[in-house]
């Protein structure tokens, strides 16, 4: 069919590597989607290999079918589309407020803190920074706090979303490398924390002898009753991590619980979209078994009349839109690593990796950069799945855990969208304080260097990312 | 007249793309409902048989099906940075670049998904071929995915015209959260507004 083509074959052939990584730069640099950039020089060099398009065709439905822990990743999206619909991220401020604002520098605390819960439930690094910098950088304005400060702050403790679990990128991990996502899950719990903590301190250094207002206390009943609104999300990351752990559910199991149970929690508990959006749990006069017995009948007419309400379909259609583009990312990566193996490319790596008597902290240090680089321009997702079948392997030869090198993968990750010069958290904080690039940048320089020493706390400290799952799992 | 009948056919599409997320997920929800709380069965349902792949091919239709709507509404992600150094019409003519090498890639895999139709329908033994469970047949998915390559290299030659005449700059959003930044700050004006009417 293409026959004038043979010569171009012939002469490409002895170079598939080059043609191969200089295509998928070359289509990156002119932005064409991620997905193609991964998949159309993949596919050239499998044509120029030989022609074989049947087995092109088998190889895309056997990637689905092989890695079926993929198919977590739409339930997932799903679950946090709902849990953070209907104004959830004003909830959780509120609460984060409400539960830590009387600490000393309580409205940054309370930033941080509403940015790991919001964190937590989307999963997604620059959508927090979107939800919560708005209303969190407005409140500790309000506190007296600089402009510049909160800016700095939100726009670093957002991007602690990829690590607290349940997060998609450790999913992703998990499938390229067939490592257990129940580890990897219970790896992220004290990272997550530790990095949290660390923002903390941060702010109590930084904030010196500032004059810091605290946020008004409403009191004691107030806090509760806030509390309560923040239960539903807490407890699905508790039950999802002790599910998969005691092996009540697989992981694609647990994410198809997590979207059901989001969308019952959006739809009846918030009512924050659905028919109930403007039925208040108690009206004002109203008694208790009345108000009960009129959220039984509520809740029994409108669970299955939801299921077609406009704003579920918006949800819906929101979280299909994400998930089939992220899965076409994911299906050109899957294509991409396998042909990378298939030209011996890792194997060669490793090779030279070997003979170069590499010590396992430069090489560590090698990945640190690698993806500090790459995490600037692309999904967090498609970066994993370039980078961890080549990485992963050499991991294991130098004996590095192959869970802490996931978690080590993450948090790299996680900085590469602060870094400058572009970095999507710092576009994102921009865009929504109207500040200058280059002066959001500026501001959060400090807290990079927070979350600098923070990767290198996980990168050589292996226990903290791994006491937690040894201790549940028992040591490998 | 027109416009009506484009806006009609896509809400028909994005109903099908919301809804076969939906389903998937309910047949993922009942299988683990019916393994852990059913003793595996209920009213003469297997789902612990059937399930994962019901799942498995929803998810893959789902995929090939939302494929075109997603790239005609610019969701897909492509990094802009280096792109944007240029003056306007070199932006242009790499952006036209890029998706006419969009084009190619879907025509390629298109083409790949005919052969492998072609190879499961023509010969008879191979026709009543399927997958294990459900026995979906191998011809019908790789027709699909073959018509679904076509269509999205349709798709992206029609993006072409539109960046070609001005009416859409790129194929690509330049980061993820695009659509949501707007949307924060949308309704972050929108609160200051509110206070200013009130105070």
């Amino acid at each position: 069919m293409f026959d004038f083509l043979d010569p171009i074959q012939a002469l490409l052939a002895p170079h598939l590597a080059w043609v191969l990584i200089l295509g998928v730069f070359g289509l990156l640099a002119v932005r064409a989607p991620i997905g193609v950039a991964l998949g159309l020089p993949s596919i050239m060099v499998v044509l120029i290999k030989s022609d074989k398009a049947t087995s092109l065709a088998t190889a895309v439905v056997g990637a689905m079918n092989e890695k079926f822990l993929l198919t977590a990743i739409p339930f997932f999206i799903l679950s946090s589309a709902f849990l953070t619909s209907g104004g959830a991220a004003k909830r959780i401020v509120d609460f984060a407020v409400a539960a830590v604002g009387q600490v000393r520098g309580g409205m940054g605390v309370a930033g941080v803190f509403s940015c790991m819960l919001f964190a937590a439930l989307s999963g997604s690094s620059p959508s927090t920074v979107a939800a919560i910098g708005p209303i969190a950088i407005k409140g500790m304005e309000d506190s007296n706090y600089p402009k510049g400060f909160a800016t700095g702050l939100i726009a670093t403790a957002g991007t602690l979303g990829i690590l607290i679990p349940p997060s998609i990128v450790m999913v992703v991990y998990a499938a390229a490398t067939n490592e257990s996502v129940g580890r990897l899950f219970l790896a992220g719990v004290v990272p997550g924390l530790l990095a949290g903590a660390m923002l903390v301190g941060g702010i109590l250094i930084g904030i010196g002898r500032m004059k810091i207002e605290k946020p008004f206390w409403y009191g004691f009943r107030d806090a509760l009753r806030k509390g309560v609104f923040a239960v539903p999300g807490l407890l699905l990351i508790v039950l999802i991590i002790w599910g998969i752990y005691a092996g009540f559910f697989t992981p694609t199991e647990a994410a198809a619980f997590a979207a059901v149970y989001g969308f019952v929690t959006a739809t009846v508990f918030y009512r924050g979209i659905g028919f109930l959006k403007n039925s208040p749990w108690r009206r004002d006069g109203e008694s208790l078994p009345a108000s009960a017995g009129r959220a039984v009948l509520e809740i029994a007419w409108s669970l299955p009349a939801n299921l077609v309400h406009r704003e579920t379909r918006e949800v819906l259609l929101n979280a299909a839109k994400m998930s089939v583009m992220l899965m076409f990312i994911i299906f050109n990566a899957l294509i991409f690593s396998h042909v990378l193996t298939e030209l011996r490319i890792p194997q060669q790596l490793a090779g030279a990796i070997v003979s170069a008597d590499m010590e396992p902290w430069m090489f560590l240090i090698i990945i640190n950069l690698i993806l500090l680089i790459g995490g600037q321009f692309m999904e967090p997702s498609g970066l994993l799945l370039i980078v961890a079948p080549i990485v992963y392997p050499l991991a294991l030869q130098l004996g590095i855990d192959p869970i802490h090198l996931g978690i080590i993968m993450v948090v790299n990750m996680e900085i590469g969208m602060i870094t400058p010069p572009v970095g999507l958290n710092l576009f994102v904080a921009s865009s929504i304080t109207r500040m200058g690039i280059l002066k959001v940048m500026q501001v959060s320089l400090p807290w990079v260097g927070v979350l600098f020493l923070f990767l290198i706390i996980v990168t050589y400290i292996p226990g903290v990312s791994l006491w937690l799952p040894d201790l549940a799992y028992g040591p490998r | 007249m027109f416009r009506t009948i484009r806006r009609g056919v896509e809400w028909i599409e994005e109903s099908i793309m919301a809804y076969m997320l939906a389903a998937m997920t309910a047949v993922a929800f009942f299988a683990v409902i019916v393994r852990r709380f059913f003793g595996g069965e209920i009213f003469g349902l297997k789902p612990s048989i059937w399930g994962l792949e019901l799942t498995l091919y929803i998810f893959l239709f789902f995929i090939l099906f939302g494929m075109s709507y997603v790239l005609r509404k610019g969701v897909h992600i492509g990094i802009d940075v280096l792109v944007n150094l240029f003056p306007k019409p070199i932006r242009k003519f790499f952006n036209i670049l890029a998706t006419l090498l969009t084009v190619i890639y879907a025509l390629l895999l298109g083409r790949a998904g005919y052969q492998a139709y072609d190879k499961f329908w023509s010969v008879k033994v191979l026709r009543s071929k399927g997958s294990d469970e459900l026995e979906i047949p191998f011809f019908f998915t790789y027709g699909f995915l073959s018509a679904a390559f076509f269509a999205l290299a349709l798709t992206a030659a029609f993006a072409i015209w539109e960046i070609w005449t001005g009416r859409r700059e790129s194929l690509t959003a330049g980061h993820e959260a695009e659509e949501e930044v707007d949307q924060a700050v949308a309704s972050a004006h929108s609160d200051q507004n509110d206070a200013k009417g009130n105070g």
